[in-house]
């Protein structure tokens, strides 16, 4: 049984309706160690990047590389073959980003630069 | 019958005795899938990852400064979260929880405002127990228990008893059609009084963009469960373990109304809540204990036990 329960009882659901046109920016450094990590499985693969709630400053950055989804929900770029997924729930978040990576052993890897954040915290997962 | 079962007490504010209910303005957000508890969890003060059914915790959100944007209330009725908040914080409450869902997160969120409803029923004990099945029923701290198409808790503070009730909005004339005549609806400024008398915070008191300690409620923050908004905040002020204020209850000679005071001795007054010769105040630290602004002299008293509503 629900939310108190009762035949014909329903609440209504709340979705995000705010999608906009996401247009990133990938840096050669960024791409480069993206084919690197894929190994050839550029045309079954892609990399998501995604936000979600969490983290010291609101949201948390998320990448995965995972088989492309079968979703009509994603906006797609590409960049040199390496396909870039984001969802269309994480567009406003996520409009504008450029993406990059530090090949350096003390704070190393991917780096996102998020115009819409008007702060991060110092290990740069989250922002708000 | 509803008749033997109508939920029917004393309300003892200041040693009066009156016979009422007071009805919330509450928000009502429900969290539903199987990832909703992880969802939830990662924005509010406290830990709900164990949280059992018909089980309730209360938690803050904080804004990444770390102060207070809402209180939550949460309760599990089975594979559903239910997030009693302030209505006044809702829309930014919802927006934050309906923005951060992962796309591969299993987890919807449903608006019960207007459709759900929170009654509280406040008496003394020996009444409760007298009158309702429920003052009968043996419910543990922070649990909720399921009374007919209700849920229902009780809260003890000190010789009073209060009874909340969740129920749908479309049933509350009908509980209250079964209340003997001479019992009143409690109006907004009863229910502020029986807030100030018995230390419960509300959106009035947060809204003056606090942090979780100036409101004595660090037992709602858990620094040990992981990155939420406003935790590297919550943690700088519990290692430094200064606070510039905190908030007490007052008593006056004089009506005061709410405002910045300085007093003759120089200490920074903020009155939040005024009931007139009562209310809630934030106080920077200070040695006397009546404090004097021109010729109103406020007594101070520290709350013994701090609650949300």
């Amino acid at each position: 049984m629900g939310i108190l329960g009762g035949e014909g009882f329903s609440l209504p659901v709340i979705t995000q309706t705010e999608v906009v046109n996401v247009k990133i920016t990938v840096t050669d450094n960024a791409i480069n160690q993206m084919k690197k990590t894929m190994e050839g499985d550029e045309e079954t693969h892609c990399l998501v990047i995604s936000a979600q709630s969490g983290g010291c400053s609101g949201y948390l950055y998320d990448m995965k590389i995972i088989e492309k989804p079968d979703s009509q929900n994603f906006q797609i770029q590409e960049f040199e073959g390496v396909e870039v997924f984001i969802h269309n729930g994480d567009s406003s978040l996520l409009n504008g980003i450029e993406l990059d990576f530090k090949d350096t052993l003390m704070g190393g890897g991917f780096n996102i630069t998020n115009p819409n954040a008007s702060r991060e915290c110092g290990c740069g997962q989250s922002f708000g | 019958m509803l008749q033997e079962n109508a939920v029917v007490v004393n309300l003892l504010v200041d040693n009066m005795v009156k016979k009422g209910y007071y009805i919330h303005q509450c928000s009502f957000t429900v969290a539903e899938g199987s990832d909703s508890i992880e969802h939830i969890n990662r924005l509010i003060t406290s830990n709900i990852k164990q949280i059992n059914h018909l089980q309730s915790i209360e938690s803050l959100i904080c804004n990444a400064n770390g102060r207070i944007t809402d209180s939550l209330e949460i309760l599990r009725i089975d594979n559903q979260i239910l997030l009693l908040g302030n209505l006044e914080a809702s829309k930014e409450t919802r927006k934050l929880i309906v923005s951060g869902i992962h796309w591969n997160e299993d987890v919807r969120i449903m608006n019960g405002d207007g459709i759900l409803t929170k009654v509280s029923f406040i008496g003394t004990k020996k009444d409760l127990v007298d009158i309702i099945p429920v003052g009968k029923m043996i419910i543990e701290d922070n649990k909720w228990a399921i009374w007919g198409e209700y849920y229902v808790k009780i809260l003890d503070i000190e010789d009073i008893s209060k009874i909340d009730i969740i129920l749908k909005s479309s049933e509350i004339e009908k509980i209250l059609e079964d209340i003997p005549s001479g019992y009143e609806k409690l109006e907004e400024k009863d229910w502020r009084e029986f807030r100030v008398f018995n230390g419960i915070l509300s959106f009035e008191e947060y809204k003056h963009n606090l942090l979780p300690s100036e409101l004595g409620l660090d037992m709602l923050v858990d620094l040990k469960k992981g990155c939420y908004p406003g935790q590297e905040i919550h943690a700088r002020m519990e290692s430094r373990g200064k606070l510039k204020k905190k908030i007490s209850r007052f008593k006056s000679n004089k009506d005061i109304e709410l405002g910045k005071y300085r007093s003759k001795n120089g200490e920074r007054i903020n009155v939040t809540t005024s009931l007139g010769k009562t209310g809630f105040f934030l106080i920077n630290d200070f040695e006397d204990e009546i404090l004097i602004i021109d010729d109103i002299e406020l007594r101070h008293e520290e709350l013994n036990s701090i609650k949300i509503c």
